[in-house]
Formats: structure tokens, C-alpha cells, sequence
């Protein structure tokens, strides 16, 4: 949903470039990505492992590992650029306005510290707070993301937890100061289905809640139906296509959207059908294909596609996509997801 | 057919309390603890370690008879009834030396070990947590600290100094903790690659603090295991080093000195060499299966 009656995006992200040093030569992980985030929406970024996913949303932690770094962009926060600040300024903005979650609950808490600690000293640290108003604070998220028992569960070591626990202490930490955007890192994978639609209504309920922000990184396309209200489609570190969650499910333009689209099981298929996988394998961004990235794998690929990269086409309500068959020129293309969709139904995945 | 009574079928009716399935919460530092308690070496390690500590501390005082006491009618004693572990040459309780050196080697043990801890930890978890060119700096010196031959500095050390106690904690600390940085820093060198310590970033945990609070105690196994492990190693040292004169100064004695006067005597007064000897060895012995044991313990592996 565009908002147009809403003056300023919270995040704004503009011709981010994020590259790597390796021996081999520059890896170029994120390339000119462009997306905004407006208060209180959530914006799920997809793709396959290796599209750089996770590396946007360490950009914007700026908490890429020493080997990369940020050549180019800016990421405006309430109009602030992130990249400017000086680390200290960044450690405050950590934790406290933006916060996130990581993909493995296992590891992501400290195994040699309690929940408690774990969750108190985040508080401590950005809320001028005495330790017991503190634990009272960690005691009411614990109860908030549905954790039983709460105040004994703060003695407790993080082995003492379940996965799907332990990923709600996570979402408690990171809720635990009201920031007003989080970044969930692939929240879901590690955890078994039931638990993930669990943690997906927590998720939502909470976002109300705390009308916060969120940014939902994952290759899940049904996590994404069921949290997001836009989408950004990427791959090779590009953005193919972005749109409200609506427009990618049943009117996605580009070939890669409908290849993920095709590969994930339906509920409302009328018949069974078999999934189609997307063919070949992601592109080495060391040797990015010339043109458009996603040419060598692509059932459409036209001559342009192989020397010309493909700008953004306006589709209306915010809906775009990079595509030479979205050209007015190129032959026209029917959706092959859509074939017999009716419009209405929302159930993926 | 079993024939099971109707009643059995009723359902099941259910408290509105269900009560609490959780398992009471073990810490590390217990769990740590019940597996050393499996193991005998180290539980005797441990048993001979407090009654060495604990004679030392309350030896001396119970004796008769002073360190330092000389009493020329009765040199060169063998054990008896009046003096246990007999006298020395010049007529001093055997028995009270022996424990009262055990107050100096402990105490040489224990402070190496407690500065090898400071000062290891400290630079091994910078060099660790920063890595790249100020790892390779601050690990080169470290290198080159190791090739340098300690009796050398030691004897330099005892001329700039005056020779003693103070001069021996300062001579064994700049050794030992060369060992300990390099455990701390590879310990840091993983585990600052771990999820937790990214997580932690994110919630603005400072440098200073995950380093000390984050990455630290998680390396807390091998560290104690090192400090364990140092103790031995420095009565030992001190031992070889009062055997070549730079240990402590008459009439204070360290086991290492009282070894070194029984040595002269070994053919005529065997017991001389013997009592602080088997002290030195039972000790080492001790600490080593401590150390041993405590290794086991304290692997987060071996968690059943």
C-alpha cells in the first residue's frame, strides 16, 4: 500500500552499493538497490540464498564483515543518514531505533549468559533504567511474545529453551527497547512449520502493537504472503521487481518473480500441478552475466537481455519491475502463474 | 480379549493449573561441577590440593618449633617422634620448613598463575577480537618473548632487582602468560565469528563489553584449565630456579631450597632430599589430574 498521505519514508535506501574484497576480486553482493520503508509497514525482501538479502539489511546495520564494504548509496533513517554517522552514534541507533532478528535462534543468544542478563543489559543500555525496573521490562516482553512462566524463565541458559523459544526471546530482545523497525533475517527457517506460523502471528500482532516497521528478509514467499503488505523481489544484488504484495502474487511481471511464484505449492490450485523449479543456478556476482543478470536462466531471454540491463518499468500503484518485455515494443507475454488464477484468493504456501 | 473396566475410559479430567514441566535450571558452573565429581583422579587432585593448602596455612603455627629455629645439638636428625621429618644441618624442624615452604610455592604457584591470568587474558582477547595487523603484531611479540631463553632474563632480572619473593612473581609472570595469551586469543578467534556476538552488535552492546562480558567467559574453560595448569609448572620452576641459587633467600625456604640443601646431603641424610621432594611431586601430580580433570569438565561437549 502506497502512502502517499504519510510525508517521509522512516527508511529510505538509495543506489546502495555493498561490495567484497576477496582475493578473487570484487564481489559486487548488493548493486544499486533502491527501496523505502514507511512507518508502519512491512516490506518483505526476497530472493534465493545469495541474492543479497542479508547483505542489505547488514548495510543498514552497518555491521557488514571487514571484508566488504559500503561503496556507494545512502540510507536515510527519520531522514538521517546512517552511513554518515560515527560508529558510537551508530551503536546507539542499534538496538534501540532499529533492531533484528537473526535466522538461527540456536545461535544467535549467548550460551554462557541467562536470558536475563541477555535481555536486560540491551534495555539497561539504552533506557535509563534502574536493574529492577529492568528485569520488570524483561518480565513483561518475555509474557508479551507468550513465553509461560516468565520471571523463573530469566535464570534460565539459553540451552535450557526450545528453538521456537529461544526465537521468541530473540523477538523480545529486539522488541525490548520500541524500535521502530525491525529487520527479521529469515526469522522462520530454522524452525518447524507449526512453530513458524507462530512466530509469524506473533510477529504480526506485535506490529500493531508497537506500530512498528518491519522488514521481513526470507526465501519464503508464503512467510512473506502472510506478513508483508509490499514486496521487493531481488537477485545478483539488484532489484527486479517491487510492488505491493497483491501485484507480485497476481500480476508479477518479471520472468524471476514468476519463477518463484510457479515453485512454491498452492492451496488454492484448482488441480495438481507439478512445481516448477527455476532451472541453472544463481549468477556468480564475481562475474556478473552482462545485461540483465537473470538472462542465462531465463525462458524469455531476448537478444537486449544479453548486453543491455533493463530499466525500471512504472507499472502504477507503486508496482515495478525491470524487464525488457515490459518495453512497449518487446512481444507480449501471458503470466504463466496466472493462467487460472481467480482474483481474490490470498492462501500461499 | 484383556478386559479393561469401563471406567478406564472415562476422559480424562484436567487441573485448571497445569503444573510446571520445566526442568530445574542446572548453570554451567554446576553441570561443570558434577562432572568433575565423576572423576576420582581429579577429585583426589582436588582433596590433596585443600589439605596442602590448608597444612600450609595452619603448620606452621600448630609446629613447636619456627623455621627458622636453630638448634646445633640437634642436626641432622633422622624422623622421629620429636621431629617427623627430622632436622637439617643445622638442627631446624624438618616437618615446619617443609610446610612452611609450602606456604612459598603455593603462594609462587597461585600468583603466577593469577598474573599470567591478567595479563594473558587482556592481550590474548585484544589480539583475538581485533584480528588482522594488530593480531600479527601483538602475537610477534608474543613469539619472539617465547624464543628468548627465560633463565637468562631471569638472571638479568635478579641483578636489576634485588633477588626474592617479589623478584620470582615478576620473573614467572612475564613468562606464563605468553602461553595463556595464545590460548585466549585462538579461543576469541572463533568465537567472535559466532551468531551471538553479531546479535549482540545489534542490540549496541559496545566493544569493551562483548569482549569482557560476551567473549570472555565463554572461553572460561580453557583459561581455568591454563591457570591450572600454570600452577605446577611455577612451584616446579622456582624449584629448578633455588636449585641454582635465584630462588628465595635463607632463611626463608621454598621447597625448590630445601631440595637443594638436601641434595648436598643425600648420601648421609637421604630424608633431607626426600620430604621436600615427594612434596614437590605429590603437588604436581595433583594439579595435573586437577587439570586434566577440569578440562573434561568444563568442555560444553560433554554435557549429558
Amino acid at each position: 500500500m502506497h502512502k502517499e498521505e504519510q510525508k517521509k519514508p522512516l527508511l529510505e535506501v538509495r543506489g546502495l552499493k555493498t561490495s567484497f574484497f576477496t582475493y578473487a576480486g570484487e564481489v559486487k553482493a548488493v548493486d544499486d538497490v533502491d527501496f523505502e520503508v514507511w512507518p508502519g509497514e512491512a516490506v518483505g525482501i526476497v530472493g534465493e540464498s545469495g541474492c543479497g538479502k542479508s547483505v542489505t539489511s547488514l548495510s543498514i546495520m552497518r555491521l557488514i564483515p571487514k571484508t566488504g564494504r559500503i561503496t556507494a548509496g545512502s540510507i536515510l533513517f527519520n531522514g538521517v543518514d546512517l552511513l554518515k554517522l560515527s560508529s558510537r552514534e551508530m551503536q546507539r541507533i542499534r538496538g534501540k531505533e532499529i533492531a533484528m532478528i537473526f535466522q538461527d535462534p540456536m545461535t544467535s543468544l549467548n550460551p554462557v549468559l541467562t536470558i536475563g542478563y541477555q535481555l536486560t543489559e540491551s534495555i539497561r543500555r539504552h533506557q535509563r533504567v534502574s536493574k529492577r525496573e529492568a528485569r520488570e521490562k524483561a518480565v513483561e516482553m518475555l509474557n508479551l511474545v507468550g513465553i509461560p512462566n516468565p520471571a523463573d524463565r530469566l535464570s534460565q541458559y539459553p540451552h535450557e529453551f526450545s528453538g521456537g523459544m529461544r526465537q521468541r526471546v530473540m523477538i523480545a530482545m529486539a522488541l525490548s527497547c520500541n524500535p521502530k523497525l525491525l529487520i527479521a533475517d529469515e526469522p522462520t527457517t530454522a524452525l518447524d512449520v507449526t512453530i513458524q506460523a507462530q512466530i509469524i502471528e506473533l510477529l504480526k500482532d506485535l506490529r500493531s502493537r508497537f506500530s512498528m516497521s518491519i522488514i521481513l528478509i526470507t526465501h519464503d514467499l508464503g512467510v512473506v504472503a502472510g506478513l508483508a503488505d509490499r514486496v521487493v523481489v531481488m537477485y545478483g544484488g539488484k532489484i527486479v521487481e517491487s510492488g505491493n504484495i497483491k501485484d507480485i502474487y497476481y500480476r508479477a511481471k518479471h520472468p524471476y518473480t514468476w519463477g518463484l511464484l510457479k515453485s512454491v505449492p498452492r492451496l488454492d490450485a484448482r488441480e495438481k500441478k507439478r512445481l516448477v523449479p527455476i532451472t541453472g543456478q544463481p549468477p556468480d556476482l564475481l562475474e556478473p552475466p552482462g545485461g540483465c543478470a537473470f538472462n542465462p536462466r531465463c525462458r524469455y531471454a531476448m537478444r537486449i537481455c544479453l548486453d543491455r540491463r533493463p530499466g525500471f518499468t512504472d507499472l502504477g500503484n507503486g508496482h515495478k519491475a525491470a524487464c525488457w518485455l515490459l518495453h512497449p515494443e518487446a512481444p507480449k507475454r501471458v503470466l504463466p502463474v496466472n493462467e487460472e488464477e481467480q482474483p481474490g484468493h490470498q492462501g500461499v504456501g | 480379549m484383556q478386559v479393561v473396566p469401563q471406567l478406564d475410559f472415562e476422559p480424562v479430567t484436567r487441573k485448571a493449573n497445569p503444573e510446571k514441566i520445566i526442568r530445574p535450571s542446572t548453570t554451567y558452573w554446576q553441570d561443570a561441577w558434577r562432572r568433575l565429581k565423576k572423576h576420582r583422579l581429579a577429585m583426589a587432585g582436588l582433596v590433596i590440593i585443600s589439605f596442602l593448602l590448608v597444612t600450609a596455612a595452619v603448620g606452621p603455627v600448630l609446629s613447636p618449633y619456627s623455621y627458622s629455629d636453630q638448634s646445633l645439638m640437634e642436626t641432622n636428625q633422622p624422623p622421629s617422634a620429636k621431629h617427623w621429618f627430622g632436622t637439617d644441618n643445622l638442627g631446624r624442624d624438618l616437618l615446619t620448613r617443609v610446610l612452611y615452604g609450602a606456604r612459598i610455592s603455593l603462594a609462587i604457584g597461585f600468583v603466577t598463575s593469577l598474573i599470567s591470568l591478567g595479563i594473558g587474558v587482556t592481550y590474548g582477547a585484544v589480539a583475538g577480537f581485533f584480528g588482522g595487523r594488530v593480531d600479527n603484531v601483538m602475537m610477534r611479540i608474543v613469539d619472539i618473548l617465547y624464543g628468548l631463553p627465560f633463565v637468562l632474563y631471569v638472571i638479568l632480572l635478579m641483578v636489576i632487582l634485588e633477588p626474592g619473593l617479589k623478584t620470582i612473581f615478576i620473573a614467572l609472570g612475564i613468562v606464563y602468560w605468553l602461553n595463556m595469551a595464545r590460548i585466549v586469543r585462538g579461543e576469541i578467534l572463533s568465537l567472535k565469528e559466532r551468531e551471538f556476538i553479531l546479535a549482540a552488535r545489534v542490540t549496541g552492546v559496545g566493544t569493551g563489553r562483548i569482549i569482557w562480558r560476551h567473549l570472555v567467559p565463554n572461553a572460561m574453560g580453557p583459561i581455568i584449565v591454563t591457570m591450572t595448569l600454570v600452577i605446577p609448572e611455577a612451584i616446579f620452576t622456582e624449584a629448578f630456579l633455588s636449585y641454582l641459587g635465584l630462588g628465595v633467600s635463607a632463611p626463608v625456604a621454598s621447597w625448590g631450597v630445601l631440595a637443594s640443601e638436601g641434595y648436598q646431603a643425600i648420601r648421609s641424610y637421604p630424608w633431607q632430599l626426600f620430604f621436600p621432594a615427594l612434596f614437590i611431586s605429590v603437588t604436581m601430580l595433583a594439579f595435573n589430574f586437577l587439570g586434566d580433570g577440569l578440562r573434561d569438565a568444563l568442555d560444553p561437549r560433554m554435557r549429558k
